[in-house]
């Protein structure tokens, strides 16, 4: 008996040690810090600019960690209304617009932007090369639906890249929910690089994001190409918003106006500009704030605002005034 | 001339950037192994705490209800790892029962969430092993002088080899699953990442060789853990009867 | 159902199986509490937590071998670690254990790898090694070789002899009982059905046993006293037929009916040089192998049986009508 008790003293002193180990460690890396947690879309994520922006803003602000949770717009935005996050960076103006109304968000600021791209087999065989997004479409339908091959492929889960796909099918005329039955149409139902590998592997074509089209592209993992100019149609608009802090009390809201500020000032701004520049001789994504404030270039301009700014009492707006809380000097 | 030293100048530039990433990736890489052998450690820990003494009583009492127990702790340890996860982030959330706790996207919280998912391994896994040691064993401990906590120390005694295969079983479970450490953790850089989110998240990410290498580093780790863990009982084996 | 074993005495527990010799023994071990009546140990009435006391004091060896996952000597050394035995002292009786069931060489080897019958000889060496007061066996030979059964017989007696345990041990075979103790208890469906000498018991069952061949090499015959005296048991010449003769020690005369218990013949070819006194020729009629025994028929006049192991089977190539040698000593011949 002397053994076993020596025995269940020895194992419980290791558990401690161990356990108090991995505390200490804990402890150290999160002491005296607010943890900020973002919320964030995968294709976003999956870039990599978020790992760039956290490095940066954390040397800057040695007391604060950017924790960031990347999931699908859908699940992004749940956690906040959950209370779970502080902040939101996500690229879905309708989506954005709902969260905003439901009273959870505030301050909401357009940060950056790029294109969506459709992509497909060099050999092109339904012959949209350089077509308007929209033209595109409709010849891709109607090439599948008098050839009955697969030729499209959809990520139908519910992302910022599929409801702006379902934008763009009505735009074109057809109801997504209509010809998603039909034997043309495939649905993977998984993330961006599972569908580019999806459509790169059996010749379909497919609407992409161009972060993780250029990556998966430039890695030498696919050989889609890309077919259509951007155009309106394929803008792709990213926001930041912080949860309401009179909604959710829990929320770490100072802590989250200071990195919104900070992701709309001049350094971060740059720092989006020239984010996967040496990588693939291509810019990921633009920065939005100057456009906006600027109104130039013009054009561009009035794409953002037509897709992305959300209107009250007539007038269109970044953020409607009764939607922002505390003078940031964010909008002016 | 002036043009070629030019060239070497910013050739050597660009090998020490790509040095600098090299080690930083290197680093994290060290610090994902060691984020997620400390919390998957500590969940078997955990787990073996709560579990091991349930799957001990199990295994040598007789009483009613006792197959039903052992039935439910059976069933979960087919839970889907997803599935512990979503209940649990609802359970974790700041508007869940547990939120005030704020433990949601903490290593904690993936500690708590893994060790719940593994408690029912150690729990079936020690019960049966007992179950089976011959009740006879506990009879020739008593009729060779032993009073009854040492005839049931015996009977542990025997299932060590059992004991030790559910604490293995349920580390090695708890640092391969990837459900309640993204749902739990969320995969936070410097915080909750650990080696099966990473896997999943640079496979998304389209770095399929660094998702292979960090399988390579988890497959090798689960090895080597039990191959020391087989010395282990060895050792302690011997030292029991020394 | 009364069952009393004095100090110092061997004592059998015959019965079929089922008929409750194991949980008797049970009982007498204080593994079990009587589900009615008393167990007495020295005219106290044991019960309960006293029931330990009595368990540090008799031992039982079960019936199956039953082993510990560790080397053969830590599982001898179990006994004498409960009971706080200084590491000298272990060590002594371990080997003195361990050397009385001939397992010493194997001492360090992994308990679980030796072959059925080493272990319940470890198993025997584990209760004697404790030095009990009383020692219970349940069906010690059972199943056994030969060689492990001569062993375990002899172990027996000796530490009868030697410590002075009493020793109650249960059997389904009555001549087994016969060779080893003196007293014997019948039990049959829970009952007590017969009780005393064990040679008398089966002097007076002795017709229902051979009608049921229960038993093999019974023959009868007439003894003969070889020389002058007149008194106690001597060497007496057992006449079975025209041509067959064999010596005995008995203290009967006249009409007798004896049993040679096939074990204690060593079959040879060719006569071999032995301090037995019985050595007969003939012919090999029958040979029937069970597991790793073998019984061979030998035609000596009357067919008697030997057992052997099969490792000697093939080591003699004994084969159907060949010549061989059965020898016996005159003690291993039971009268009646």
């Amino acid at each position: 008996m002397r053994k076993e008790k020596k025995m269940v003293a020895t194992l419980s002193i290791i558990a401690i040690i161990v356990a108090s180990l991995g505390y200490l460690f804990y402890y150290t890396q999160t002491a005296k810090k607010d943890t900020l947690v973002i919320s964030t879309t995968t294709s976003l994520y999956d870039t990599g600019l978020l790992d760039e922006i956290k490095t940066t803003y954390e040397a800057e602000n040695p007391r604060v960690i950017l924790a960031f949770i990347s999931a699908g717009t859908g699940i992004a935005l749940e956690n906040a209304r959950r209370g779970d996050a502080d902040l939101i960076l996500v690229h879905s103006p309708s989506q954005e617009y709902e969260f905003m109304q439901e009273g959870y968000g505030v301050n909401r600021k357009i940060f950056a932007y790029n294109f969506f791209t459709i992509v497909g087999p060099s050999e092109d065989p339904v012959g949209i090369y350089n077509m308007s997004p929209l033209d595109a479409l409709s010849a891709i339908l109607k090439y599948g639906r008098t050839s009955h091959d697969a030729i499209w492929v959809s990520r139908d889960d519910g992302s910022g890249t599929n409801t702006k796909e379902k934008a763009l099918w009505s735009a074109s005329g057809f109801n997504y929910s209509e010809i998603q039955g039909e034997d043309w149409f495939v649905s993977s139902g998984s993330g961006m690089g599972t569908t580019l590998n999806l459509a790169n592997e059996r010749g379909f074509y497919t609407l992409s994001d161009i972060g993780t089209y250029l990556k998966y592209k430039s890695d030498g993992l696919i050989t889609l190409e890309q077919m259509v100019e951007e155009g309106e149609s394929l803008l792709n608009v990213y926001s930041v918003i912080a949860v309401n802090a009179e909604r959710i009390s829990t929320v770490k809201y100072e802590a989250a106006m200071d990195f919104v500020r900070w992701l709309v000032g001049e350094s971060a701004q740059n720092l989006i500009a020239n984010y996967g520049h040496d990588a693939y001789n291509a810019s990921l994504f633009s920065p939005a704030v100057t456009v906006i404030k600027d109104h130039s270039p013009s054009e561009l301009y009035q794409w953002i605002q037509n897709y992305a700014f959300f209107e009250s009492g007539g007038v269109l707006y970044e953020c409607p005034p009764e939607w922002r809380n505390g003078d940031y000097g964010l909008y002016n | 001339m002036s043009s070629r030293m030019e060239e070497w100048r910013l050739w050597t530039i660009q090998l020490e950037t790509d040095e600098v990433a090299y080690m930083g990736l290197q680093d994290e890489i060290v610090e994902i192994t060691l984020r997620a052998l400390s919390i998957s450690g500590l969940a078997a820990l955990l787990a073996a705490s709560v579990g091991l003494p349930i799957g001990i009583i199990l295994g040598m009492y007789r009483f009613r209800g006792r197959d039903s127990v052992t039935g439910v702790f059976r069933a979960l340890m087919s839970v889907p790892t997803v599935a512990l996860g979503l209940v649990l982030y609802l359970v974790f959330s700041r508007s869940g029962p547990l939120g005030f706790l704020e433990l949601l996207y903490t290593p904690l919280a993936l500690v708590i969430g893994q060790s719940i998912l593994v408690v029912p391994i150690i729990v079936s896994i020690t019960s049966e092993t007992i179950s089976n040691v011959d009740p006879l064993i506990r009879d020739l401990s008593r009729t060779l002088g032993a009073d009854e906590r040492a005839a049931a120390a015996s009977v542990l005694r025997e299932s060590l080899g059992g004991i030790v295969l559910a604490l293995s079983a349920s580390f090695s479970r708890a640092i391969s699953e990837l459900g309640v450490a993204l749902m739990l953790g969320g995969n936070i850089q410097g915080l909750t990442r650990v080696l099966t989110t990473a896997i999943a998240l640079e496979t998304t990410r389209g770095e399929i060789l660094l998702g292979l290498g960090l399988t390579v580093i988890l497959l090798t780790l689960m090895i080597a853990f039990n191959l020391l863990l087989n010395q282990i009982e060895k050792k302690v084996k011997w030292w029991l009867w020394e | 159902m009364n069952i009393r074993a004095d100090h110092g005495e061997m004592l059998s527990l015959i019965g079929p199986n089922g008929a409750g010799k194991t949980t008797a023994l049970r009982v007498m071990a204080g593994l079990l509490e009587p589900t009615s009546g008393v167990l007495l140990f020295e005219d106290k009435i044991l019960s309960g937590n006293q029931l330990l006391g009595l368990r540090r004091q008799a031992t039982l060896v079960f019936q199956k071998p039953l082993i510990f996952s560790t080397t053969v000597s830590k599982n001898v050394a179990y006994g004498l670690r409960i009971r706080n035995v200084s590491g000298i002292e272990t060590d002594r009786r371990v080997k003195e254990a361990l050397d009385l069931v001939q397992l010493y060489p194997m001492r360090d080897r992994f308990a679980r790898n030796l072959s059925g019958g080493e272990q319940k000889r470890l198993n025997l060496a584990m209760a004697i090694a404790i030095e009990p007061d009383i020692l219970l066996l349940d069906e010690p030979t059972a199943f056994l070789d030969p060689d492990s059964r001569r062993i375990v017989e002899n172990v027996l007696k000796d530490i009868n002899r030697e410590q002075g345990s009493t020793i109650v041990i249960s059997t389904h075979d009555m001549m087994q009982a016969d060779i080893l103790t003196r007293k014997a208890v019948m039990i049959k469906d829970g009952k007590i059905i017969g009780s005393g000498s064990a040679t008398e018991m089966i002097r007076d069952r002795l017709e229902t046993l051979i009608f049921e061949d229960a038993t093999l090499n019974v023959f009868s015959g007439v003894a003969q006293c070889m020389n002058g005296s007149a008194h106690g048991s001597r060497l007496v010449q057992v006449r079975i037929n025209d041509v067959l003769s064999i010596e005995a020690i008995t203290d009967r005369e006249g009409d007798v009916t004896v049993r040679i218990p096939p074990e204690d013949i060593v079959l040879s070819r060719g006569s071999i040089l032995s301090s037995a006194r019985n050595t007969l020729r003939g012919k090999v009629t029958d040979v029937d192998i069970k597991n790793a025994t073998a019984l061979i028929t030998v035609d000596v006049g009357v067919n008697l049986v030997t057992q052997i192991t099969r490792g000697s089977l093939e080591r003699l190539h004994v084969a159907i009508g060949d010549d061989v040698d059965v020898t016996f000593k005159a003690s291993s011949v039971r009268v009646y």
